[in-house]
């Protein structure tokens, strides 16, 4: 498990996204019942970090992959991760453009972009 | 989910996607192309046909894990319009399917309550699967494991009690003609190409994968066992089937599950076809046919599609545009199949579909090998470079051979849906790539003129 303890910018960004979050209320309406960990995993840097839902909140931002809840898997370029989760690409289109892996349920798949849809609107 | 357990997972969406009521339609159909004996080494023959598929595609879910396999192999290989036109010559393959699945349904349902008009029951199915998918309900994959591997030991039990009872299950009528060789041998590679037919979904298991390593060997390996079960189960059926029935009462009927289940056991055989046909339904249905609106909102999302289809329920986050317009579409070719009385149709001329995509596959890969040498592949197809130019090149050509196999049946009707639906496929690529135009145009306008000048 590689872990980073300096502020990387991926790290800030996930931060970023967590407060964007935890702020939205059309968010909180989607993951009603819906507790994962979600691990963003650069394959290019090694760099890997778990975002922790639970609670109706994304409570963390955890150094290295967490597995000890159901877990969904982001895998792609450090770039492209930066870029998805500050709201400047779409996650389908990068699943389509084979460049973001989600190891997760199909049901999943459609949440995340759920997601990105009510916090980016994109 | 434990390792076994997560293969398990995969082999019962691959298996469960291929066994629909569907099947027993081509079953009905390979009957009439040829005798019992070419009908089950036919089968055999198209399972070694979609291995040989399989491992292609398992090169290509490593190089993308989790990827909407069709559109994201085919764009990588050939780019944005080939693959733009495949996607909706795959969709339209779908919509057909779904329309003659329901109607096959309806058919089905008829034979334990008569006097249900069709279109009821399909617009009842279609409109409860629809209205779960709203909901953002999915059956728990132990649910769904379970439908799979029950579905497949009931066709591998009762095609064993037919062999085993070596005879004409109902007294009277000509004789069954068992697992003879009559006819020309010639005929089996059309006979086994359409027998890929009835393995169609196997692949549907490549954007599944709940781990990494699972592209490596679990998801590959999968997919060989999905479509091994698969062949064991329907060979056994047909194999009873022609060891009981004559090949007339088989060729006579779309579903001819219930009269050879009927005739095995009874009223009692007839309820099991029913609840066959139910099993059948559920494990395409809900792996998927719309599972395919994913497929459309992701589309929707590449800008693709318009707005409306991209739209989701705010509390489940699930594709509502899609799903109705899938559920839309489906319910419009179940009208034309039940008018048209023609579900067999639909299944040649989505053979002959299918025998494209998958050729495309085969090419995505070696075409991928040139283009993305040092690309990650944890899988690579352990078959030579030239049998796989050999499978993408008779591939289509054996597709474009099953439409005129039922030629007595359909004597155009084949070749003209097929064509119909290339156009169709056409058509939406042109208007999917000018849908996307107008997100670019503002771009280009924005330059300013100095700068044009600069270039």
């Amino acid at each position: 498990m590689t872990t980073t303890s300096v502020e990387t910018e991926l790290f800030r960004t996930l931060n970023d996204f967590r407060e964007r979050f935890n702020t939205n209320p059309r968010v909180q309406k989607l993951i009603v019942g819906w507790e994962r960990n979600i691990l963003v995993d650069a394959m290019d840097t090694g760099e890997q970090h778990t975002l922790v839902v639970k609670d109706m909140q994304m409570s963390e931002v955890v150094p290295g992959l967490d597995e000890s809840n159901e877990t969904v898997h982001l895998q792609a370029e450090e770039a492209l991760l930066i870029d998805m989760f500050a709201g400047r690409n779409k996650p389908a289109a990068m699943l389509m453009d084979g460049v973001l892996a989600v190891f997760s349920s199909d049901k999943d798949k459609v949440k995340l972009e759920a997601l990105a849809m009510v916090i980016w609107g994109i | 989910m434990k390792q076994r357990g997560e293969f398990l997972f995969y082999v019962s969406v691959g298996a469960g996607m291929a066994l629909a009521t569907i099947s027993f339609t081509m079953l009905s159909g390979l009957f009439e192309a040829a005798s019992g004996g070419w009908v089950v080494l036919g089968m055999v023959l198209g399972g070694v046909m979609c291995g040989v598929i399989a491992a292609s595609v398992g090169e290509l879910a490593g190089m993308f894990p989790s990827a909407p396999g069709i559109r994201t192999y085919l764009k990588a290989a050939f780019g944005n319009r080939p693959s733009l036109f495949l996607v909706h010559l795959y969709l339209i393959f779908l919509v057909m399917i779904a329309g003659a699945e329901s109607y096959l349904f309806s058919l089905v349902v008829e034979q334990v309550a008569p006097g249900l008009p069709h279109m009821a029951v399909i617009l009842v199915l279609l409109g409860s699967v629809v209205l779960v998918n709203l909901y953002g309900l999915e059956l728990p994959r132990n649910v769904q494991m379970v439908t799979a591997f029950v579905l497949l030991g009931i066709l591998c039990v009762t095609g064993i009690a037919g062999i085993l009872a070596g005879g004409p299950a109902a007294g009277g009528g000509p004789a069954p003609e068992g697992l003879g060789l009559s006819g020309s041998p010639g005929l089996l590679p059309l006979v086994a190409t359409m027998a890929i037919f009835l393995y169609v979904g196997f692949e549907w298991v490549t954007p599944l994968g709940l781990r990494p390593n699972a592209y490596e060997r679990p998801i590959p390996l999968a997919m060989l066992t999905a479509i091994l079960a698969n062949v064991v189960a329907c060979g056994l059926f047909a194999s009873g089937m022609a060891t009981t029935m004559p090949r007339e009462a088989i060729t006579a009927t779309f579903i001819p599950q219930v009269p050879y289940l009927g005739g095995l056991l009874g009223r009692a055989g007839v309820w099991l076809a029913v609840g066959v046909s139910c099993m059948a339904c559920i494990s395409t249905f809900n792996a998927g046919i719309m599972g395919s609106s994913r497929l459309i909102f992701a589309l929707t999302r590449e800008s693709l599609l318009p707005k409306w289809a991209g739209t989701i329920n705010p509390e489940t986050g699930a594709p509502r545009g899609a799903v109705l317009f899938m559920g839309a579409l489906a319910a419009v070719s179940a009208t034309l199949v039940v008018a048209l009385d023609a579900p067999l149709l639909a299944a040649l001329i989505g053979s002959a579909i299918i025998a494209f995509v998958y050729a495309a596959f085969m090419l995505a890969v070696l075409r991928l090998r040139r283009l993305k040498p040092a690309g990650r592949r944890p899988f690579r197809t352990p078959l030579p470079a030239g049998v796989q130019w050999a499978f993408a090149g008779v591939l289509p050509l054996l597709g474009v051979g099953t439409l005129f196999e039922l030629e007595e049946q359909y004597p155009w009707q084949a070749v003209a849906g097929f064509l119909l639906a290339l156009a169709a496929a056409a058509l939406l690529t042109r208007w999917s790539e000018a849908l996307s135009r107008p997100a670019a145009a503002p771009a280009a306008r924005a330059v300013p003129e100095e700068a044009k000048s600069l270039t």
